[in-house]
């Protein structure tokens, strides 16, 4: 039984709220409270469960690892929580081997008549396997999203195709990057960023990206020749701008993100994260995991108001095959 | 329970409300009430209810069921005790209680589960590699020979000559053998599966008489009649994808890539199968009249086996230890059974050595 009154009887709880009233708009903080100790033991647990059963509980692994970090982040005070479970990316797996059987055996047939044959088989399969990474990449994004709750709300995303204008947006920005020897790298970034922010819902609400194409490709432009003089340093410099004017320039009813790090820090995340793990053989993986995640999240907030009153629950329902092929192709966002 | 404060959020919409929190024993709800009118706002069984304690301690989220939306954090540990006591599953990261005892007990079982495969590997290798059919392991080894995309320089009288000695002296699989002499100065020889064996030019460059050859390409065959190789093979195959499924990299899994092609074309036994391959070759040889001294002589100068390391250390029996087992072998062994017998006579070796010695001269020239 459920008797919710029509508006809160106080308002919502975000950081800050409780003060006097202020001029300051309000701020949504993002905090990071997983320890390294804790990661540990659970990738330890993994390690054991996944040589056991030779792999077979690496899905559950991965179910298990994603609700540890999704429930340490918390923003605003309260826990995002992971609702994906092994069963699902298990059966995602199973796709993916029988696609990669699939694949061998059309091959395998093919090249058994002749060479020629065998070749064109290849070739075409290529052809149709890069024409579905898009596809790919959005299905395995909204499948994370959908599974992703924050305050009992779920996270979407709109155009879940396989086929769509995202296909013909990043198949193009691929080839005119290729035929631009990468110069049109930012440009095809930001759209890219673009569409998918523009289209990732928080409950039934869009997320808003307003960066512009222009002010993203100055940046670059003006960065290049400091990168290329550094030998590639000036790389975090540049890195730390971009993802700055990117999250300032992303919305979600009247608060913008912001994201405040200096490409100083950033060189120093990545040399813990090569050092850290290379010297230890990849023993301390989970506390660098942690660091790392804690470092991103203490500079991360949206400021301004929202009123979460408004935003209501839209039921959504991806399949886990296309974050199980992201997986297997390296091509997702890597947990 | 006198009513606790928390948090609340229905699953409906995004918004969280101050509430009010008691347990209602009679009838097995935890109930949720409004501040501060008190006015209730929903009820959960303690069935449904999942306990989160994820964080320390200082606060905590109860669910009520797995995936719906409701939520209420706490910080009230008499609460969080109450709902324990009542039944409610309370997720805790594995050795969040005790975690060097829970280290500890992991890490004794991986040692144990990974030294269980490791003893085994050898035993299981092996049988798995008795029951790959012939034709199998021809394709294997020739799907590796695509891979290393080696340049052969021998001319095609030395390989003629060559893998005619090999046809003698592996009757099994005549007919199917390969000889072939690789670029490359540093003195090599190994075997792929199939019957595919590959000498380095600076192996035929580093040795002194055809006898030397015959003693390394009989200790080669050897090891491929014994499935020495495609048990090795097999054996990494095994290793590299357990390695592949357990840090979930399934790129790993592709059976032969270049990193493992090349690890095949540097192999290491065992210390045991060096012994019988040295043993085999010692057969193979007197079978057909062949000088036996040329495997011993030719490990002599190249100094095979790391003299250096304690025996017990290496993966090769030492240099002395197999140049002393090939001199007692030769002097009490009989022919190999299944080789047809004595009788075979060889009275153009120096002409053959020539021919095979001559073949990838130039080669070695134009790199030094």
């Amino acid at each position: 039984m459920s008797s919710i009154p029509s508006n809160p009887v106080s308002p919502p709880l975000i950081t800050g709220d409780s003060s006097p009233p202020s001029t300051a708009p309000t701020e949504h903080t993002f905090q990071f409270n997983g320890k390294g100790w804790s990661f540990f033991t659970l990738m330890l647990k993994h390690i054991f469960l996944n040589i056991i059963t030779l792999g077979i509980y690496l899905p559950w692994a991965k179910s298990e690892k994603r609700s540890y970090l999704w429930q340490n982040i918390e923003i605003a005070g309260q826990p995002l929580r992971y609702h994906g479970t092994g069963k699902e990316l298990f059966k995602g797996y199973l796709k993916v081997a029988a696609a990669w059987l699939g694949y061998v055996g059309l091959t395998t047939a093919a090249a058994s008549f002749s060479a020629t044959a065998g070749i064109i088989t290849q070739v075409v399969l290529g052809i149709g396997i890069a024409a579905v990474i898009p596809g790919i990449i959005l299905g395995s994004r909204a499948y994370l999203l959908t599974r992703t709750s924050w305050r009992g709300v779920f996270f979407g995303f709109k155009n879940v195709k396989l086929f769509s204008e995202f296909t013909r947006l990043w198949i193009g920005g691929y080839l005119l990057t290729l035929l631009t020897l990468g110069l049109y790298t930012p440009v095809w970034g930001n759209r890219i960023h673009s569409y998918l922010t523009n289209n990732t819902l928080y409950g039934d609400m869009p997320l808003q990206y307003r960066g512009d194409t222009k002010t993203v490709a100055g940046l670059f432009f003006r960065s290049l020749p400091f990168i290329l003089l550094t030998g590639g340093l000036y790389y975090f410099w540049y890195a730390a701008k971009l993802m700055n004017y990117q999250m300032s320039e992303t919305y979600f009813q009247n608060a913008h993100g912001r994201f405040e790090v200096k490409g100083s820090q950033l060189l120093w995340l990545f040399l813990v994260q090569v050092l850290g793990t290379t010297l230890t053989l990849g023993l301390a993986l989970p506390w660098v995991s942690t660091y790392s995640f804690r470092f991103i999240m203490d500079r991360l907030s949206f400021v301004g108001e929202i009123d979460f009153a408004t935003i209501h629950q839209s039921n959504q329902t991806i399949e886990g095959a296309a974050d199980s092929f992201a997986d297997v192709m390296d091509i997702g966002i890597g947990i | 329970m006198r009513s606790i404060n928390g948090q609340f959020t229905d699953g409906i919409s995004a918004a969280v409300y101050d509430v009010a929190l008691s347990l209602d024993y009679s009838s097995g709800h935890l109930v949720v009430c409004s501040l501060p009118e008190e006015e209730e706002l929903d009820r959960w069984e303690f069935s449904d209810i999942v306990v989160d304690s994820q964080h320390g301690g200082e606060r905590y989220h109860v669910h009520q069921g797995v995936h719906t939306g409701g939520m209420i954090t706490s910080g009230s540990q008499a609460l969080l005790q109450a709902l324990v006591a009542e039944g409610c599953p309370q997720k805790t990261v594995a050795g969040d209680r005790n975690p060097a005892a829970f280290i500890l007990t992991l890490s004794v079982a991986i040692a144990l589960v990974v030294s269980g495969i490791y003893l085994s590997l050898p035993t299981v290798s092996r049988e798995l590699a008795e029951v790959i059919p012939l034709h199998y392991e021809r394709a294997l080894g020739v799907n590796i020979e695509g891979i290393l995309k080696w340049t052969y320089c021998e001319s095609e009288e030395a390989a003629n000559v060559l893998t005619g000695y090999a046809n003698l002296l592996g009757p099994e699989r005549a007919g199917s053998w390969e000889v072939h002499i690789t670029t490359g100065s540093t003195p090599n020889a190994f075997a792929l599966p199939g019957g595919v064996i590959v000498f380095s030019a600076g192996a035929i460059d580093q040795s002194e008489s055809l006898e030397e050859i015959l003693g390394v390409l009989a200790h080669e065959i050897e090891h491929v009649e014994r499935r020495h190789v495609l048990s090795s093979v097999v054996r990494s195959t095994i290793l590299t994808s357990l390695w592949s499924l357990t840090i979930g990299d399934y790129a790993g899994l592709m059976v032969i890539d270049p990193n493992t092609a090349h690890n095949i074309a540097n192999l290491k036994f065992s210390r045991d199968l060096e012994r019988e391959a040295d043993a085999g070759a010692i057969k193979r040889l007197l079978a057909n009249n062949l000088p036996v001294e040329g495997l011993g002589s030719f490990l002599k100068r190249i100094g095979h086996g790391n003299s250096a390391m304690p025996e017990w250390f290496s993966t090769h029996p030492t240099t002395a230890t197999r140049v002393q087992a090939l001199s007692e072998a030769s002097s009490r062994v009989q022919p190999h059974p299944a080789l047809p017998g004595n009788g075979h006579t060889h009275t153009s070796l120096a002409a053959d050595w020539d021919l095979v010695r001559a073949s990838c001269v130039k080669t070695i020239e134009a790199e030094e």
